[in-house]
């Protein structure tokens, strides 16, 4: 395993260094809060729960022994305060509709690419209200490798669960999102194995070329 | 190799694994030589760029979380604690440290409500009485009582307490002294100053305050609502409690010591009962 980025940080923190413990937060913040608020399927769920995620953090930082990579632990309490803290309201997550304490889904924002605007609000409320469908077991895996970038490996020892479980989880839960999001409009391309839906929510297929060294391979 | 095609399931599996690079090389073959595995590999595709999408964040909301997180770091036990915050002694809920605070002083708690039920029922009768030299006792003994407890009147007055106290201006209540409050201030440094003025802490030895109005003070509502919440080293010392108002939230402040160790500040909300500050004095 490569040395661990986050080993100096985290020894200091450990030791009492105020500044390391919060270079070492604000390294992993937006990380935890985009898990968490796909997880809660709403902003303000979502900020509740990274803020209970980083507590975790926090508390269980002199725990921490490192047979891990630390980001792999950090993914791994934050999954579970996350899923925790919406156990604990005693729901399923609620999609949450644009307002005031969202700024940043104000409104639709220009498409950097070009001078058609893209329904960024549509789109975001589109994936949350898809994802929240999902079993926690499945929108965890499919958020951690979609948008946390964990390998299959990672994933398991995140949600202590085999491998080919992880790939299982990932599989079915983008099935299940890709029925759910259903076909974009106007778009004519045929329908996947599985009754799925070709593109996301506005999107054009995008590129099906594998990343390298995305995954373990069973 | 089969031309069968596969159950959505597997095709699902098959075409999901290729996605992250996680397909075999057999399984790479397959997918190539199926055009529909090939489709599903692209609808896939479409699911993980819309999960993608960047969720943005709010840089107060950033910093909000941070010093919370921060703060929590600080708590007792934490990486942040003060050196000398015990993590490892055995803990007991604050309450039960206070019931278990000694007959002792149980017995003085109990002298001090005696005390203000005579000064309660005195000062009606001496009014009665007339005397100029009886007045100027009862203004002596009221004025005793506001001496020290000018946190205590200042509830009382608020809450016209005055008035039930049989008309005798200044002559607190027991009820007005049950409540042994250090008053409003505006940082951490004041109140600690403030706590080593207190006669029970400058003799090194534990007194009950003495305008508390007996053992009501224990469980009061304000420290009632803590009852389990706040917990203090099995075998320490509570040598002050009360409460007090720190940067405009409701607290309650408690100095105890461990055997042989210095005196220890707690500070917790009296909403919710988290610890605010827990250092040495």
């Amino acid at each position: 395993m490569a040395a661990d980025p986050d080993e100096a940080l985290v020894d200091a923190a450990r030791g009492g260094d105020r500044a390391a413990l919060d270079a070492l937060l604000r390294r992993h913040h937006d990380r935890i809060h985009g898990l968490c608020r796909r997880l809660a399927g709403n902003e303000a769920d979502g900020l509740d729960a990274t803020q209970e995620a980083l507590i975790a953090v926090v508390r269980g930082l002199p725990r921490f022994d490192g047979r891990s990579r630390f980001s792999t632990w950090v993914h791994r309490v934050a999954t579970n305060a996350c899923l925790d803290e919406l156990r604990r309201r005693g729901r399923r997550p609620v999609v949450g509709l644009p307002d005031e304490r969202d700024p940043f889904e104000a409104g639709p924002l220009p498409d950097p690419r070009g001078e058609v605007p893209i329904d960024r609000i549509g789109e975001r409320m589109a994936v949350d209200a898809a994802l929240v469908q999902l079993s926690p077991e499945l929108r965890a895996a499919v958020v951690l490798r979609d948008l946390c970038e964990l390998d299959y490996a990672e994933i398991a020892e995140v949600l202590d669960v085999p491998p080919g479980t992880v790939r299982s989880r990932i599989s079915r839960g983008r099935a299940q999102l890709a029925r759910l999001l259903g076909p974009a409009p106007g778009d004519a391309t045929s329908g996947p194995p599985g009754g799925g839906n070709p593109a996301g929510p506005g999107r054009r297929p995008t590129t099906t070329t594998p990343p390298p060294a995305a995954g373990t391979t069973p | 190799m089969t031309d069968a095609p596969l159950p959505p399931d597997a095709a699902d599996e098959l075409a999901s694994a290729h996605l992250d690079g996680a397909a075999t090389d057999a399984e790479r073959a397959q997918i190539e030589a199926d055009g529909s595995l090939q489709a599903r590999v692209q609808a896939l595709a479409a699911v993980r760029a819309a999960v993608r999408t960047p969720v943005p964040v709010d840089d107060a909301r950033r910093e909000a979380a941070l010093a919370a997180a921060l703060a929590a770091a600080e708590e007792p036990g934490g990486v942040l604690a003060p050196a000398g915050s015990s993590t490892t002694a055995p803990v007991v809920p604050l309450a039960a440290r206070w019931r278990s605070a000694g007959r002792d002083r149980r017995l003085r708690y109990l002298a001090v409500a005696a005390a203000v039920a005579v000064v309660a029922l005195a000062v009606p009768v001496l009014d009665r009485l007339g005397t100029e030299d009886d007045e100027a006792d009862t203004a002596s003994v009221a004025l005793d009582a506001e001496a020290s407890a000018p946190a205590a009147r200042d509830g009382a007055e608020e809450s016209g307490m005055d008035d039930a106290a049989g008309g005798s201006a200044g002559a607190p209540t027991p009820e007005a002294l049950m409540a042994d409050d250090l008053g409003p201030f505006d940082e951490l440094a004041a109140l600690t100053a403030a706590l080593r003025e207190q006669p029970e802490l400058a003799d090194d030895e534990y007194a009950a305050p003495t305008t508390t109005g007996g053992a009501e003070a224990m469980t009061s509502t304000t420290l009632a609502a803590c009852d389990g919440q706040l917990t203090l080293p099995a075998d320490t010392d509570v040598l002050f409690d009360a409460t007090a108002t720190l940067e405009g939230t409701p607290v309650v402040v408690v100095v105890h010591r461990l055997p042989g160790g210095e005196p220890q500040l707690l500070v917790a909300a009296v909403d919710g009962c988290a610890t605010l500050v827990d250092q040495p004095l």
